[in-house]
């Protein structure tokens, strides 16, 4: 939503969002009369209730959404309309404190600035260590807690960034409750690559990662907390998150490993010299090691318009994924350790490795102008459909895809649905699924909440283009290490050029009659350049950020989950 | 003139920057004949790791204690390492893989200049831009003083791409950031 004022209570399909109670995500079953309690287990058998892309895949059976935890609430299919509406939420899920051995800010410095940047929820993730499992994991806490009560229009979770077992890092963060610290804490000490020195790209290693994953989904399971998730950060970063392992997590536990950055952090990265660290957006300037994919190009190994490969190639990895009828979330994030052009530095005499953090960062005198991040909120936004304002509903936002990405403030809120065309209906959101009759007319509708104000380097993104991507849905692939979905493609690009107010678009489907997903992409028009797949599939996709010279104010793009549709055979 | 002999060796070396460093103490070793070529290679059987292969004027009468290492029919050191030796005499040998450290020309190919002058002063056989289509040969490149072309079907190709301001740069950073990089 808008920068540096909240709008919680903006919907924007201009109904308010009462649930019934069994529908209400907000809502135990344990509050709930008998009746409605039956009513729900009911729905939940039936399929309805539960996040409908989130299970097995889209083509899964009703058996596999009924695994939903008990929160889920959205009702995803062409027979039961998404009601009420969403609370558009804006957050991070990847940002360093003095706990982390490369961070610096305490946490109160992270949430103010988030806060004041317009961020509804943050996720606090310093990185797995030795050090961190014994001393951080837990003093972080007390920071946590106060700030939720300094701060109380942002939601502040605690996290931590994983280092995966054979592969990159990734965001875990539970949702709030007194078992919290136990809980990161015991999965720290058990499944961290670092603490438990398992790194390397072996097969045991991949195992210890499946592992962690199942060991949260437990952890929920036997109510030790409220909820948990995991995000894969950074994944092209250096190649060592291959497709098998991400399908590998994905396919453990779908309930809790949801996705991945679409966008990583360290933006100002590719700021040039001497007014930046000149060195590459996103600190994507690895080279393929002994420890890579071997199938990886050496394209994924940089940035595209600010994003990961994965999700920059139109019929690359995520949409493989996708393409399969996986679930498979997009995020952006700020990644922050240390902020560009900041005046801090370190708290001085400092002993990181005694005491698990910084001491309270100072007034250095200088800019910082070698840094890398952005505070929170600053340039890089994840935005999630929520029921409510709740910790709770954030998290499953997340897991059920109601959510968009954007740098930079491109465009303020977009509402896509996609519906029987001519049937009046609302539509199916972000992340959910249009239940059709075989061949009937389908169409995508878009709007967009244009920039409208300035964003935080002080001018108003004006919104050149919107591409629909659109793929067929072939079913699980064969190869756990596919990494192309060879029918996915640019299917229509609707010119806008204008940076308030704002657009809709209709884009018809016709008859649909094999099951497809569609996605959605903006920009500012700045930087284009042919897709790593060809001018057929991507005429005008993002350029590779050059090295050293990549201004990510001049180079905004916003991407959006998918939506299925998927005919009744 | 490329020297006859292609010897293989591993010492387990984790990284690239690793694998280098033992290139360099071979070429000591060994000799660096005129138009060597000294290559690394990712070792992706059994531990992951490193291995080098380097062109020598003889085969080798012994090689330093602890190494694995091959040269024609020749096996030396822990089995494992010898292997992964053998797989980088064979990628060298077929062109096929292999990152070159040292190669003719790479004195040459630093600084600024222009695509087509790096092709003729050095081994490089061809210019590939990632994102982008083939250049031309007055295209600007800048080495940035790390240059490593690789073995691809036969040919010795350099991966560029966009460095700002119309400049080819190498795709392969001399730095590149670690992992849990200190920012601060």
């Amino acid at each position: 939503m808008g920068h540096g004022h909240h709008h919680h209570h903006d919907h924007h399909d201009g109904e308010p969002g009462e649930l019934p109670p069994l529908l209400d995500a907000s809502i135990p079953d344990k509050e709930l009369s008998p009746s409605e309690v039956s009513r729900r287990n009911l729905l939940r058998g039936a399929g309805v209730l539960g996040a409908g892309a989130a299970a097995t895949t889209v083509l899964g059976s009703s058996a596999a959404a009924a695994a939903t935890p008990a929160s889920a609430a959205q009702v995803a299919s062409s027979s039961h309309q998404p009601r009420g509406g969403y609370l558009w939420l804006a957050g991070d899920h990847h940002i360093h404190t003095r706990y982390s051995s490369d961070g610096m800010y305490r946490v109160i410095d992270h949430v103010r600035h988030a806060n004041a940047f317009g961020l509804d929820w943050m996720v606090i993730t310093d990185h797995g260590s030795v050090q961190h499992a014994k001393i951080g994991v837990e003093k972080v806490n007390p920071d946590i807690v106060a700030a939720r009560s300094q701060i109380k229009d942002t939601l502040v979770f605690q996290g931590l960034e994983w280092n995966i077992p054979a592969a990159e890092h990734g965001t875990v963060f539970v949702h709030p409750g007194e078992n919290e610290v136990a809980v990161l804490k015991e999965f720290e000490n058990s499944f961290d690559g670092v603490v438990k020195n398992a790194t390397a790209g072996t097969s045991a290693n991949e195992a210890l990662a499946i592992a962690g994953v199942n060991f949260l989904a437990d952890a929920v399971r036997r109510r030790k907390i409220g909820d948990a998730l995991f995000l894969a950060n950074h994944p092209a970063r250096k190649g060592i998150d291959s497709p098998h392992e991400i399908r590998g997590w994905r396919d453990a536990q779908p309930q809790i490993a949801v996705g991945m950055e679409g966008a990583p952090g360290h933006q100002a990265g590719g700021i040039p010299k001497p007014n930046g660290p000149g060195s590459a957006r996103g600190l994507y300037d690895n080279s393929p090691s002994a420890d890579s994919f071997a199938g990886y190009p050496l394209e994924s190994y940089r940035t595209y318009g600010g994003f990961d490969w994965m999700t920059a190639t139109v019929g690359g990895l995520w949409d493989s994924l996708l393409a399969e009828g996986k679930p498979w979330w997009i995020t952006a994030n700020s990644d922050s350790h240390t902020v560009y052009a900041d005046t801090a530095t370190r708290g001085p005499n400092s002993d990181f490795n005694t005491n698990g953090h910084y001491e309270d960062p100072v007034y250095g005198g200088g800019l910082n102008l070698g840094q890398t991040d952005f505070w929170p909120g600053f340039y890089s936004r994840t935005h999630v459909g929520a029921t409510s304002f709740s910790y709770a509903a954030v998290m499953q936002a997340l897991r059920e895809g109601r959510v968009w990405v954007d740098h930079g403030g491109l465009v303020s809120g977009l509402d896509v649905r996609v519906r029987v065309a001519g049937s009046g209906q609302r539509g199916v959101p972000l992340g959910g699924v249009l239940h059709i009759r075989n061949g009937s007319r389908v169409e995508l509708t878009v709007t967009v909440d244009l920039a409208g104000h300035p964003n935080w380097a002080q001018f108003t993104p004006a919104l050149a283009r919107v591409d629909v991507i659109q793929g067929d849905v072939t079913g699980p692939a064969s190869d756990r290490d596919a990494f192309v979905a060879p029918n996915t493609k640019v299917v229509k690009s609707y010119e806008v050029g204008k940076n308030a107010g704002s657009v809709t678009f209709t884009y018809a489907l016709g008859a649909v009659d094999k099951p497809v997903y569609l996605r959605l992409r903006g920009t500012d028009g700045n930087r284009s350049a042919v897709g790593l797949r060809g001018a057929a599939v991507d005429p005008h996709g993002p350029a590779i950020d050059a090295l050293g010279d990549a201004d990510p104010w001049k180079d905004l793009w916003f991407y959006t989950n998918p939506i299925w549709v998927l005919p009744r055979r | 003139m490329t020297a006859p002999f292609i010897v293989g060796a591993s010492d387990g070396s984790p990284t690239l920057a690793a694998a280098e460093h033992l290139l360099h103490r071979l070429f000591e070793e060994f000799g660096r004949p005129a138009g060597a070529i000294g290559c690394t290679h990712l070792v992706r059987l059994g531990r992951s790791h490193v291995a080098v292969s380097l062109t020598v004027a003889a085969v080798p009468e012994e090689v330093p204690a602890g190494l694995g290492a091959a040269c024609e029919e020749r096996r030396w050191g822990p089995s494992d390492l010898a292997e992964a030796a053998a797989q980088a005499v064979r990628e060298h040998a077929g062109r096929s893989a292999g990152r070159a450290v040292f190669f003719p020309g790479a004195d040459r190919v630093t600084g600024a200049l222009s695509v087509g002058e790096v092709l003729t002063a050095s081994a490089i056989d061809e210019v590939v831009v990632l994102g982008g289509g083939p250049p031309g040969p007055a295209d600007r490149f800048d080495a940035r003083g790390h240059v490593r072309p690789e073995w691809r079907s036969g040919r010795l190709t350099l991966a560029a791409m966009p460095g700002g301001g119309d400049v080819l740069v190498p795709f392969e950073v001399a730095d590149p950031t670690p992992c849990c990089a200190d920012h601060a």
